[in-house]
């Protein structure tokens, strides 16, 4: 048996050699790939390359998180700004000490609210003449939560009405709301008189805590200054703390 | 498609972990910044100390509150000066333990405070040791442009810590002109203008 067919030796064989020339027509040819025509059509219609996507999405990623950034910020910014520091136990023990280092100071203080007074609260001292009393007027600004509720809660219902009407005939929402917190005896109930006198609790619980801080800075600064001056004067010793400063300016 | 996936992945992570860094160090930056040149410092730390204090004073008197306490001052002259003395500041920080015992504190408390007056912004005016009292003070004061922007008292005897940190505009005048209330005697050498006397 010829070994044609196997490694192409020896005698070859009529049939294959046939085989062969026509099979031979389709055999491997080393040439360049041929694409058609609409491949290479699709390539030139894509309308962003990868590296341009790339730093697209990357961009959209660092905005995003720069604006994440501010928000945060921003929040924190707000959350800082109007909290109170004060807890309650500590409040009371600097209450209690500072109301003793300022009773001999400050005359006491008594809250009259009556009906006819509720937006101006009076704070009246016994012992003082009317006169005085007229400058201890104090000017209560109510905050925007207390002008708010004040708005929605403490006008009366005739009064909301004519409010409305007010609105309709071209009265500012503002106005309205002023007009509703406008102290009248038609919208004074307990509520209010209890808001106000939070609020005023507040401001003096604020003022006790202020007096008993200043107290302790001024009489360290006193003991501080007493005892620069007696070693300035012995040994030349450390400037006092007045003098220092206006050798800063 | 799968190569684009994959360079999208890359890039999305290493742009995050730059934000990353990037935010990380303007925080770290802006905290640092705001510690040193606001004037308030960080002494909630020493709150630890409450409970082995026989007595505890704590102020926190922040803007907000601060901003309370004018309408409820009169039109005396002493409650008159308070009014200008409070009128630059942002805020008032007292802590004052007085504990029963030596060694309720230890120097770690104080010089993290003291960590928190490095110059140039913080400078030490006035500092006084006594030996023989162990009572030591030191006076601080934050300025810029020569402007007082703030001030620390840091006070600490051996049964006792204080410390004081007032944060605005402070004229120092002003503050001077409140001896001889809320019980700070009136004979201590404290003014170096001549009183005037008041109206």
């Amino acid at each position: 048996m010829s070994d044609y067919l196997w490694d192409k030796s020896g005698e070859p064989d009529a049939d294959i050699e046939h085989l062969e020339n026509l099979l031979g027509t389709l055999r491997h040819q080393p040439r360049a790939l041929e694409l058609p025509t609409e491949a290479h059509t699709f390539q030139s219609r894509r309308t962003f390359s990868r590296p341009a996507l790339a730093v697209a999405a990357a961009l959209v990623v660092m905005i995003l998180a720069g604006v994440w950034f501010g928000v945060v910020q921003q929040r924190d910014a707000r959350r800082d700004s109007p909290t109170i520091a004060a807890n309650p136990a500590t409040l009371q023990t600097t209450t209690e000490r500072a109301t003793e280092a300022t009773r001999e100071a400050t005359p006491e203080v008594a809250v009259q609210t009556t009906p006819s007074n509720v937006g101006t609260e009076s704070k009246t001292a016994p012992g003082i003449e009317p006169e005085r009393q007229k400058q201890q007027v104090v000017n209560f600004e109510p905050n925007r939560k207390f002008r708010t509720r004040v708005a929605t809660r403490a006008a009366s219902p005739k009064q909301r009405r004519r409010l409305d009407a007010d609105g309709e005939h071209g009265v500012r929402s503002h106005e309205a709301t002023e007009m509703a917190a406008a102290p009248t005896p038609r919208n004074t109930r307990p509520e209010l008189a209890t808001l106000a006198a939070a609020d005023l609790a507040e401001r003096q619980k604020a003022k006790e805590q202020l007096m008993l801080a200043l107290r302790l800075t001024t009489a360290k600064l006193s003991f501080v200054q007493t005892k620069t001056n007696e070693k300035s004067r012995g040994t030349g010793g450390a400037k006092p703390v007045y003098e220092e400063r206006n050798r800063i300016r | 498609m799968k190569s684009i996936v994959n360079a999208f992945v890359r890039i999305t992570v290493a742009s995050l972990l730059i934000a990353l860094v990037s935010i990380a160090s303007q925080a770290q930056t802006a905290a640092a910044a705001a510690a040193d040149t606001s004037g308030k410092l960080q002494i909630a730390q020493l709150d630890r100390l409450a409970s082995k204090a026989a007595e505890f004073i704590n102020v926190n008197m922040d803007e907000r509150l601060l901003r309370l306490v004018p309408s409820v001052l009169s039109n005396d002259p002493e409650e008159k000066d308070v009014k200008e003395v409070i009128a630059g500041l942002r805020g008032i920080y007292v802590k004052r333990f007085e504990f029963d015992n030596e060694g309720a504190y230890g120097a770690g408390d104080l010089e993290a405070i003291r960590a928190q007056l490095s110059p140039p912004n913080w400078s030490r005016i006035v500092e006084i040791r006594s030996r023989r009292d162990g009572e030591n003070i030191e006076v601080y004061l934050l300025t810029n442009g020569g402007r007082v922007d703030g001030l620390v008292v840091l006070s600490s005897e051996p049964k006792e810590l204080m410390v004081i940190n007032i944060v605005g505009s402070i004229d120092l005048d002003k503050l001077a002109k409140l001896r001889g209330q809320f019980g700070v005697p009136e004979d201590l050498e404290y003014e170096t203008k001549p009183r005037t006397k008041r109206q």
